[in-house]
């Protein structure tokens, strides 16, 4: 009993240590022995020393490879780095656990190469989210000047720059013996590196993808915000391979992006509010009035505004402490919807607060419902935004209408009622005082009597 | 106070001077007074009684559908106030559109009962809970109506006490008027009744008198007739049609005229304060006719006014003129306000009243409310037993005499057989007056008939007399009477002991608890609760703002019981919305996922009555949610395709293709076979069908996350979207897909644009 407990404090200790220490990261390799990993030494090194992570190296057929916890709906690891997995036979690794390591939160960097076994768990997790790898000893040769299996990636080839900043286009990174991927229409997946048009990838007979079709780098970004990255070659992270060119800038990046430590948009407030007009006597505008929605029901044809904070994660430094900066973009749209959207507002950044998007005072559809409020905003590389609140606008009440007497068109109507009322009087007296007076009959009253 | 105690003195000296006379007379009156009452308490006591038996079979719950929600609108008003009632905007129906409720309902029995409420504790200081208030609204107002019966019939009938006390007695235990009033039952209908009667009552005393006070107090009836219930229409147009018809028989008379524009006038302008009712008075085809004997009757006293200044000769010319004009500019004036849309066209409730297949054919949504369905003939006996065959007696005897008011009697008679022949529903309206003509009918019987005592004392005083001849054809009458008398007797003593049968066995359930028909082992019945089961396991098992959908039947229970957001209720405004969840019911799976998930939708309520033998499940109405979304979608739904080829209905082996892969059929059978004993074979005691494993197939988008006890209600979720974005019936196949493709094939995919 005693023993346990000492055993659970000292994990206690170790896993606070681990989180000194940052993420947990699972580096799984196809490797026979420990020397043949020492290949991708450095990366590893950058890994644990300047990110700080604590890396876990495991061969993908080791018996004792977990990332489950037993109830399979959390995960022992932060995050898993795949190298290239040349095996076909793995026992203790499927694509299902993957999947649900995935859904569970964690994020996962897969690197390949054209060497890469054709029944793999990998692949087929990476089938499922709708990226193809190329099969085994499918290689991308370059056809420009020579036939070549070393590539050389630059400009334009670049495609998204939330993943990698290619801006000013003077980076290029330089892959070896690269497989390609194939990728579906899904929205959820970002293109970063593909093929230039003299790229093929093939293995001399049959050809996987051709040009513009194939893709050396990309990205799947589920709607939690949980990240793939898939990189066609492993050369990248290897010691030979990580310091040509901007190599090591390239992987840093991707690193970065995969495990959430970049181009995540965080949403510090999303509400929105009634705004009163008070006016003076003379109609001008006089002073504006905050209404929250608890306060007061909206109801129809309110005046309006909506505010959404947002702030883009620049990076995360060693101390575990997000960095961010402002998010400059001006096609953030608002949508008030009921089934169909009735308006659909562009919002703009205020002047003094970097962070705050708003779309202005706007009037509510004249129709009563219950009306979605929303904010969607997904674009490729960055995490998603969704944020919706469900509102009802009620109709007006009997007594928020303008009274009969304040519009001017019914005075017509007004007036008239009254005329016809005060003629029927004035016309009951006359009649009265007109008419002959009638004596009393008394044979009249008995009859009435009885 | 001080006039009263000046004019006493006077009075009692007046009748001190009588006395010796009169004071066994006023003995007399004294003790027929006690006897009336006590015969109105006796009264009282039948209705209110009679109508407990749901309480005490079952216990003080509401009944049925709409009572939910009337019971809810009611703890509405009572927790907010008039002001809020009037204005309440539901978000929490008919998602997302919302209810404009406070101006589509009829806020009379709502503010009555609210109205009770506070007066029992703010004034009396009795701590009653709205609940048992809305619960045992009907029964009270029952008593009501028994009195108002008793003046209408006696009003009505040559002051004849005893034809308003037999009535009285009829309407009290009457089960076609039992089945809307029972204790729970609180509907409109239940305070409806009551106020038909008492407008009539004042109406045919405003008739009688001519006078202003009576008519106001008729317009003051009916203007709480038009807050309660929209069966005011009725009232609306069967007043005009009796002063039509007395005006054909030539029966103008000054009294007529200002009792009918007081109550016209005033009725009319009243009515119109009614939010939901607003200016349908002047706009809608249904109110025309009392507008149009309005102005008949200005123009007959017109007439009357011209006749009395001119000769007959000129008199004629000027009324054959003045009527074919008249009928001239009428019929025009109507056709081109209607054309014009001035005149709201008529509605199709009023449609399918003249030709019972015009619903069928033209709005489904009314022909699949049973309510709505044309009557089976034995439900008239069912109803109203020995009364339906004395029903034609008393109009008979009505006919003999037709004065004024008996005429409104028959135009009352003939009109409600008519209507209660097409509707259901309208056999409540029927049942008043079958009750009054009935008790005219034996208050004749027995007017002549008791007078036993008489022929007894003159059989006796013949005998001594010695005249044979004539005393035997008096003991001959003697026993007529004797055996007229005690057959009707045992008419009556049936008639209570059938209403008393009918009501506690066919109107006391309140179909939200059904009783099984067995027993426990203590001789106490067994109850299947399944409804309030599923109901109160959303109201704690599921989120406050979730949305669930249902097929409209189980709206008004839904937002009552389980207090959750509803797509459709009972309230069956627009029939698109009903539409939409007709078609996610009848679509297949992935598109009615679709519709849900626009709909917000996160639970899926249906009625499953195979395991229990339930036949009013919702695989059974299945078909009206087919018709109905077929009426807006004739192209994704199609009524024939859920038919077998041969066009049966069947839910077997032998059922369509499309009707297996609906939605409706996947969530009634989802795990249903394998469920008793045979491990693939189970059979729907509903349609005596045998459901086979290999027929149901799987639900690939829902899961089922509650089923009641006797799988009544089961409820499904819709599964969360794939975070990854894959559709969910992939997803599924890909979780239950057995083999391993190990061929690295490639993939064809569609060109992808960035």
């Amino acid at each position: 009993m005693s023993h346990t407990l000492f055993f659970s404090k000292i994990l206690f200790l170790f896993s606070f240590l681990a989180i000194a220490l940052g993420k947990s990261v699972l580096f799984l390799h196809d490797e026979l022995n420990e020397g043949e990993i020492e290949k991708y030494a450095s990366f590893i090194d950058y890994l644990s020393d300047s990110k700080n992570y604590e890396i876990t190296l495991k061969s993908v057929k080791d018996e004792s490879v977990k990332f489950l916890n037993e109830d399979l709906s959390t995960n022992k690891v932060d995050e898993i780095i795949i190298a290239p997995v040349g095996s076909t036979k793995l026992n203790n690794l499927n694509e299902k656990q993957l999947m649900q390591f995935y859904e569970n939160g964690g994020n996962l960097l897969i690197l390949s190469s054209s060497s890469q076994s054709n029944n793999n768990p990998v692949r087929k997790f990476l089938n499922n989210l709708g990226i193809y790898p190329s099969p085994k000893n499918y290689v991308t040769e370059d056809f420009e000047e020579l036939n070549t299996s070393d590539l050389i990636i630059s400009d334009s080839l670049f495609l998204n720059d939330y993943i990698f900043d290619n801006k000013n286009k003077d980076h290029s990174i330089s892959l070896k013996s690269a497989s390609s991927a194939l990728i579906d229409t899904s929205e959820m997946i970002f293109p970063i590196v593909r093929q230039s048009d003299y790229m093929k990838n093939s293995n001399k007979e049959n050809v996987w993808a051709l040009s513009k079709q194939g893709y050396l780098a990309a990205a799947f970004q589920n709607l939690n915000n949980n990240r793939v990255a898939w990189v066609g070659s492993d050369f990248l992270i290897t010691n030979d391979g990580i310091n040509e060119k901007d190599n090591f800038e390239f992987i840093k990046e991707i690193t970065m992006w995969a495990f959430q430590e970049k181009s995540m948009l965080h949403v510090s407030g999303f509400n929105h509010y009634q705004i009163v007009e008070e006016q003076n006597e003379n109609g001008f505008l006089e002073n504006e009035v905050i209404v929250k929605y608890e306060e007061e029901a909206y109801k129809v044809k309110d005046l309006v505004n909506v505010d959404l904070f947002i702030q883009n994660l620049k990076n995360i430094d060693r101390s575990g402490k997000a960095v961010y900066e402002p998010f400059f973009a001006d096609d953030i749209q608002f949508e008030l919807k009921m089934i169909d959207p009735y308006y659909r507002l562009d919002l703009s950044l205020d002047k003094e607060d970097s962070t705050h998007y708003k779309t202005g005072k706007f009037a509510l559809p004249d129709q009563h419902g219950v009306f979605t409020f929303s904010i969607k905003y997904q674009r490729k590389g960055l995490s998603y935004i969704d944020v919706k609140d469900i509102k009802a606008i009620r109709n007006l009440a009997h007594t928020e209408f303008p009274r009969s007497f304040e519009i001017t068109n019914s005075w017509v109507y007004i007036s008239t009622i009254f005329s016809v009322i005060s003629l029927w009087v004035i016309f009951v007296i006359l009649f009265i005082i007109t008419s002959r007076r009638i004596s009393n009959n008394p044979v009249n009253s008995d009859k009435k009597k009885n | 106070m001080a006039v009263a105690i000046k004019s006493s003195p006077s009075k009692m000296m007046e009748s001190a001077s009588k006395a010796p006379k009169a004071s066994s007379k006023q003995f007399f009156l004294t003790v027929l007074l006690f006897l009336k009452l006590l015969i109105f308490v006796c009264l009282i006591g039948a209705a209110t009684t009679s109508r407990l038996f749901s309480v005490i079979r079952y216990e003080s719950i509401i009944h049925e559908f709409d009572p939910w929600f009337n019971y809810r609108a009611t703890r509405y008003l009572v927790a907010n106030g008039f002001h809020k009632f009037l204005n309440w905007f539901d978000d929490r129906t008919w998602y997302p559109l919302g209810r404009v409720t406070g101006g589509t309902l009829y806020p009379g029995l709502m503010t009555s009962s609210g109205f009770i409420w506070y007066i029992m504790n703010y004034i009396l200081k009795i701590q009653v809970d709205i609940r048992n208030v809305c619960v045992l609204f009907a029964p009270a107002f029952s008593g009501i109506t028994a009195i108002f019966t008793y003046l209408f019939t006696k009003n009505c009938y040559n002051d004849d006490a005893l034809a308003g006390f037999l009535s009285a007695a009829f309407i009290a235990i009457a089960p076609g008027y039992i089945s809307r009033s029972v204790a729970g039952s609180y509907d409109n209908e239940a305070i409806a009744i009551t106020l038909l009667m008492s407008t009539f009552y004042l109406w045919i005393k405003a008739m009688r008198t001519g006078s202003i006070a009576w008519a106001c107090s008729a317009a003051i009836s009916y203007f709480y007739m038009v807050s309660a219930w929209g069966g005011y229409v009725f009232i609306t147009n069967l007043v005009p049609l009796h002063v039509f018809i007395l005006l054909l028989m030539g029966r103008y008379s000054s009294k007529l005229y200002s009792a009918y524009s007081v109550w016209y006038t005033i009725g009319t302008l009243a009515s119109m304060q009614i939010p939901f009712v607003g200016f349908l008075p002047i706009r809608s085809n249904d109110h025309m006719a009392s507008l149009g004997v309005f102005g008949l009757l200005q123009f007959f006293m017109f007439g009357d006014y011209i006749k009395s200044k001119i000769s007959s000769a000129n008199f004629k010319i000027f009324l054959k003129t003045s009527v074919i004009s008249l009928i001239a500019i009428g019929v025009f004036g109507l056709f081109t306000l209607t054309y014009f849309g001035l005149i709201a066209p008529w509605t199709g409730r009023f449609y399918s009243l003249w030709d019972t297949d015009y619903a069928k054919v033209h709005i489904p949504i009314i022909a699949s409310v049973s309510e709505h369905q044309p009557t089976a003939w034995p439900s008239f006996f069912f109803d109203t037993q020995i009364l339906i065959w004395l029903f034609p007696c008393g109009v008979f005897l009505l006919f003999l005499e037709l004065q004024d008011e008996h005429v409104f009697i028959i135009a009352y008679s003939v009109l409600c057989s008519y209507f209660a022949g097409v509707m259901v529903r309208l056999m409540l309206t029927l049942t008043p007056i079958i009750c009054v003509c009935a008790a005219i009918a034996l208050s004749n019987v027995f007017k002549y008939n008791l007078k036993i005592w008489k022929s007894v004392k003159t059989v006796i005083k013949n005998k001594t007399g010695s005249k044979n001849n004539n005393a035997f054809t008096e003991i001959c009458s003697l026993i007529g009477k004797l055996v007229t008398v005690l057959t009707f007797l045992g008419y009556l003593i049936l008639f209570v002991q059938h209403c008393t049968w009918v009501t506690s066995n066919a109107y006391s359930s309140p179909s939200v608890v059904i009783l099984s028909g067995n027993y426990n082992e203590d001789g106490s019945p067994i109850y299947i609760d399944d409804f309030r089961e599923a109901y109160s396991w959303l109201r704690y098992n599921t989120a406050d703002d979730a949305k669930v959908a249902s097929w409209w039947d189980y709206g008004y229970q839904i937002g009552g019981m389980a207090d959750r957001t509803t797509l459709v209720d009972n309230n069956t405004w627009n029939n698109t919305h009903i539409a939409i969840v007709g078609k996610a019911m009848a679509s297949e799976e992935s598109i009615s996922y679709e519709i849900f998930k626009d709909h917000d939708v996160d639970y899926v309520l249906i009625v499953f009555g195979g395991l229990l033998g339930y036949s009013g499940d919702d695989i059974n109405k299945f078909l009206w949610m087919v018709r109905i979304s077929e009426g807006i979608w004739p192209d994704e739904i199609n009524e024939p395709s859920f038919f077998t080829s041969d066009g049966q209905y069947r839910v077997d082996s032998a059922a369509s293709e499309t009707m297996k892969n609906s939605l409706m059929y996947k969530m009634s059978y989802h795990d249903f076979p394998g469920l008793l004993g045979n491990p693939t074979q189970t059979t729907d005691r509903v349609r005596g069908a045998t459901i086979d494993a290999s027929h149901v197939p799987d639900l690939k988008y829902f899961e089922e996350v509650f089923t009641s006890e006797n799988w009544l209600v089961r409820i499904y979720k819709l599964k969360d979207e794939d975070s990854q974005g894959r559709d969910l019936g992939d997803v599924y196949n890909l979780e239950h897909k057995s083999g391993k493709k190990s061929v690295m094939k490639k993939p064809k995919l569609e060109p992808r644009v960035d």
